[in-house]
């Protein structure tokens, strides 16, 4: 059975952030509830042996999904959904530019008017 | 004086807690009379635990369009943008509250909460401009019965009481409003985003061709008013400051605007009510269905039903309300719903014609450097060129918002980019993994922004909002029946906008990723001289119960005091001639604070007639 350690590494690897990057968020622990229960602890096995294989594509694209916007995609029997306010705030899309989730961070009056992170 | 059941009698019925009627009700209650607000949607126990629950809300919805904070209800339904979608042949579905029947969608949501619209709204204020109440001598629309100058103190009144930011000498300069001299806003204009700066560096001072133009029009990036709390104005008059910035705090670029400010730097009617004098009441879960109407034209009161629940309404009763005077400030088009299911104001027929909305034209793209899109308020800045002069006469006037939160209105937010470059992104098209992932996502959605032309469109009684036996809610009053489809005078319009995205796209070096095409994403697609387009809504509904000179032409006069009824007051956007190409709430707002006085001085008449 996979551990939560391969289930990061492999993570890291579908996301390009590293652990640490990810732990920072928060969601890992959430996060790995959340694919367990929705994939099944045989696919995550199969997946963490081989993040960028061809047999488990979708469950990766799911995995980088959920790190990406905190939301689990839909699949043949359930709706879309996100895992949590939380998750939303997290969203590595956000910080892949130097930005925030819409609603989730004060960043300061006026904050919008400076150049972004990016060009400074 | 009339009586309620239990005893309590009421000067004032304000049918409505939303934007128009929060004001209404604050004025009323000011000068001491007894205003009863019956709201249709449910009502926080407290704000703070309210807004509270639906920033929460708001944060962990997987959709977040602007209903998505707020509780709505079966009993009361809203109107939301998920209703509609499109069809992959063209042509659109509507599964909503609405039954659409026109060739295209009224694409608009409104939320009945307690607050109405005016808590997920976006919070832009700009001014109509005197030629904008003058549509009618440009051969497009009407003309108002009141002009700039008649509602110029009532702009002001507005500005103060929902407190705007804005720079006076700006819009003297950028948008041509003659503004009292020495005028100044309650509060200091908003800082206008990095993009806008990015715009102006690149098109201040340069022309592009409108095709229905003789001449060029100049390019100038101009801030945008917004009713969004920015640094108070000292050179502000008379307590400005205290009704603008005394609630909320200074905007803290949170980007969500709509649908919530979690910080409530944004004005909404919440704001208002909490200013109520003791002689106003609120009523939550009360939705009206009838207006009643004497013998004489003059009308009674109200018929309506109060509940509890959500979907499934429970303990529903019928009550009865009098009053004086009774003031409908339900929406545009639940105004018009009303009155038709009333029976009332109607005898021009015009009740529920004239519906007019502002569709936008969405163009977005790539600039070619990062420019902090996702932060601040939604727009700060617009071009002004394309809203005036003799062009009007040709096609819809535009007003050009320039977007700070990237894609999100035309595809929505980032989700839909990540999942394609998952699914099809990378050399094999077997999706795009690890850095290159993080790398091109960094460098892409750093980088969007979207201009939004807001068409005015032309009041056509054909557009309109009816009433139909077999279509009815939980409660089992109508829902409203809408034909809504846009005249050749505002496709002229859309068209002409295109050319001018293009132009400001060349101009800036941005990668134009603009594309319509047929399909559930677009609703409102439509072909115009072979070439396709697509709109979206700016939920700007208007018209429903138009203003006009005559009874026999409109449905309510210059006071929105309906022709038919002495003491039947409809207020809101459905009082208006011509929707302009400004975003219609200040102008509302105005008009409402502007009745609220004719209101006072027909209760004082009425109040002589009884101690007669
Ligand atoms: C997403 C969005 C963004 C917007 N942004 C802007 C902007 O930036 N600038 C701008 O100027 N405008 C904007 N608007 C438009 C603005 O919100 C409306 O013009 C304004 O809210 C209309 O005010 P109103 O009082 O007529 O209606 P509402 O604010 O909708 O209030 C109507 C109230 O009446 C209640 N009601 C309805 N039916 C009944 C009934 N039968 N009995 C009792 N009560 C009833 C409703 O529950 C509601 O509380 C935006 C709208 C949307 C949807
Ligand atoms: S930018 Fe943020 S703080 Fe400012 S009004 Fe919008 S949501 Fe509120």
């Amino acid at each position: 059975m996979a551990t939560i350690d391969q289930f990061m590494a492999a993570s890291a690897e579908l996301t390009g952030f590293s652990v640490e990057e990810l732990r920072a968020t928060g969601m890992a622990d959430a996060y790995w509830a959340v694919v367990l229960e929705q994939a099944g602890a045989e696919a995550v096995g199969r997946l963490v042996a081989a993040p960028l294989g061809e047999g488990e594509r979708e469950l990766a694209r799911a995995v980088a999904q959920l790190w990406y916007l905190g939301s689990w995609t839909a699949t043949a029997d359930g709706r879309p959904f996100l895992v949590s306010s939380a998750a939303y705030a997290q969203g590595l899309v956000w910080r892949a530019f130097g930005g925030q989730a819409p609603g989730a961070v004060a960043q300061g009056f006026g904050s919008w008017t400076a150049a972004p992170l990016g060009v400074r | 004086m009339s009586e309620l059941e239990g005893g309590r009698r009421w000067d004032v019925i304000v049918v409505g807690a939303g934007f128009a009627g929060s004001l209404v009700a604050q004025k009323l209650g000011e000068q001491g009379w007894r205003v009863l607000v019956l709201e249709a949607g449910h009502g926080a126990p407290d704000a703070g635990s309210g807004h509270q629950d639906a920033v929460e809300a708001y944060r962990s919805a997987m959709a977040k369009v602007p209903n998505a904070p707020y509780r709505t209800s079966a009993v009361a339904p809203s109107a939301d943008i998920l209703d509609l979608s499109g069809s992959p042949e063209g042509g659109y579905r509507a599964d909503g509250y609405f039954v659409q029947r026109g060739p295209l969608p009224y694409a608009s949501g409104y939320l009945r909460a307690n607050g109405g619209t005016g808590l997920t709204w976006t919070g832009l204020t700009p001014r109509m401009h005197p030629e904008d109440f003058r549509a009618g001598d440009f051969g497009q629309g009407r003309n108002w019965p009141i002009g700039y100058d008649e509602l110029e103190p009532y702009y002001r009144a507005a500005e103060r009481e929902i407190g705007v930011a804005a720079d006076a000498e700006e819009q003297r300069e950028g948008v041509g409003l003659p503004l009292p001299d020495g005028y100044e806003f309650p509060m200091r204009a908003i800082p206008r985003s990095y993009l806008d700066q990015v715009m102006a560096d690149a098109l201040d001072g340069k022309c592009v061709q409108d095709p229905t133009e003789e001449t060029p029009t100049p390019l100038r990036v101009v801030g945008t008013p917004h009713a969004r709390n920015g640094r108070p104005n000292p050179g502000a008059v008379d307590g400005a400051m205290e009704g603008a910035v005394g609630s909320g705090k200074l905007c803290a670029g949170y980007a969500s605007c709509v649908p919530i400010c979690p910080s409530q730097a944004k004005y909404t009617p919440l704001r208002t009510q909490a200013r109520w004098g003791g002689s106003v009441t609120l009523v939550t879960r009360a939705v009206v269905s009838r207006v009643r109407i004497g013998g004489n034209g003059r009308v009674t009161g109200v018929d309506y039903r109060t509940y509890e629940g959500d979907d499934q309404p429970t303990a529903v009763a019928a009550r009865t309300a009098e009053a004086d005077l009774v003031v409908l400030a339900a929406h545009a088009i639940e105004n018009a719903k009303l009155l038709l299911a009333s029976g009332a104001a109607n005898s021009s027929d015009q009740v529920g014609r004239n519906l007019m909305d502002h569709p936008v034209l969405l163009t977005w793209g790539l600039m070619p450097q990062q420019v902090g899109a996702y932060r601040g308020p939604g727009s700060t800045s617009g071009l002004e060129g394309f809203r005036f002069g003799a062009a009007r006469a040709r096609r819809a006037p535009f007003r050009v918002e320039i977007g700070n939160w990237g894609w999100t209105w035309a595809l929505g937010p980032p989700d839909g980019r990540v999942a394609e470059l998952l699914r099809s992104g990378g050399p094999q098209g077997r999706g795009l993994f690890g850095p290159q992932l993080r790398r091109t996502l960094g460098d892409r959605i750093g980088r969007e922004f979207a201009f939004q032309f807001e068409m005015e469109q032309d009041a056509d009684p054909a557009n309109r909002v009816t009433i139909d036996d077999r279509h009815r809610d939980a409660l089992g009053n109508p829902r409203p029946v809408l034909h809504y489809d846009l005249s050749e005078y505002v496709k002229r319009g859309i068209a002409a906008a295109k050319t001018v995205s293009d132009q400001l796209f060349a101009l800036l070096g941005a990668e134009d990723h603009t594309r319509f095409e047929p399909g559930p994403a677009w609703p409102g697609y439509f072909e115009y001289q072979g070439r396709p387009y697509a709109y979206r809504a700016a939920g700007h509904g208007a018209g429903t119960h138009i203003m006009g000179d005559s009874p026999a032409t409109s449905v309510v006069d210059q006071w929105q005091r309906c022709w038919d009824h002495p003491n039947l007051y409809a207020v809101g956007c459905g009082s208006m001639p011509t929707v302009a190409t400004s975003n219609p709430s200040l102008t509302m707002a105005a008009l409402a604070l502007r009745s609220a006085e004719r209101m006072h001085r027909d209760l004082l008449a009425r109040q002589g007639v009884d101690h007669l």
